[in-house]
């Protein structure tokens, strides 16, 4: 067993365009989505990222407002995920609902060498 | 970490026509786009939030936010739009944004919203399409079903 970051990207187009209603929908999908892998021990932890933010560079001189990446690209949050190995990690995002809004899901193994 | 609710009913959908009203009877019908992009943002930080972990009070964690941001709105922008006087002072402000939000106060505003909406200069279609996407919170999909 290993230990994986998510990276979710690339919703927030999709979800300010949505009702009220779809983006309840959506968010309801995420808790059912989370809660399951919670149930099956996979869930070790994760949090929301706000959408904005510094970035720091030029050895500490330069601070620009907001995250590194523009729009789509932005991390909107994570999970630490408990999994046999990177395929299993894989096959458990499958099902996250950051795909119906056109996200995406980056999926990194946590080094133990 | 998660308790294992959903947010059932149509919380998103009535309480987002009403955070409008409020935000809209504060910053006028002529700062429209903004009330909406404040109430939006507040909602796309619900679901950003949210999905992780619930609030103890959702209604309640709406409608601190959309103050917050309409209050950071007024202090940042208030040179560039036209405003109350009340809203414009540190001593009231606080107090002006709460009254809004008082449960009487919205449904005043929502009645406001909605004499509001039946502008002459809007055909009839045009004045019920507002109305339905912005006091009732349908989808253009949904809105498009009544016509």
């Amino acid at each position: 067993m290993a230990e994986f970051l998510f990276l979710f990207r690339g919703v927030e187009d999709m979800v300010s365009q949505a009702s009220p209603t779809e983006m309840q929908q959506h968010m309801n999908k995420w808790r059912v989505w989370m809660e399951e892998l919670a149930a099956k021990g996979n869930l070790l932890g994760g949090q929301p990222l706000e959408l904005s933010g510094k970035v720091i560079s030029n050895k500490g001189e330069m601070v620009t407002d907001g995250p590194f990446a523009e729009g789509p690209e932005i991390v909107s949050g994570y999970l630490i995920i408990h999994a046999a190995g990177i395929d299993a990690a894989v096959e458990l995002s499958k099902a996250c609902p950051v795909f119906e809004m056109n996200g995406n899901v980056e999926v990194r193994p946590i080094q133990n060498m | 970490m998660l308790q294992s609710d959903e947010i059932t009913g149509n919380l998103f959908r009535e309480e987002s026509g009403k955070l409008l009203a409020s935000v809209i009877h504060l910053l006028g019908a002529a700062n429209l786009e903004i009330a909406e992009d404040i109430v939006q943002d507040t909602m796309m930080a619900a679901v950003n939030q949210w999905r992780f972990q619930l609030p103890e009070n959702p209604r309640a964690w709406l409608y601190r936010v959309v103050k917050n941001k309409t209050i950071d709105f007024i202090r940042q922008k208030k040179k560039l739009v036209e405003l109350s006087p009340l809203l414009l002072s540190e001593w009231t402000i606080g107090s002006e944004v709460e009254k809004s939000f008082s449960d009487k106060e919205i449904k005043d505003n929502q009645l406001r919203m909605m004499f509001a909406s039946c502008h002459p200069d809007l055909a009839q279609p045009a004045q019920i399409t507002f109305m339905l996407k912005t006091l009732c919170g349908l989808s253009a999909k949904e809105i498009s079903r009544v016509f």
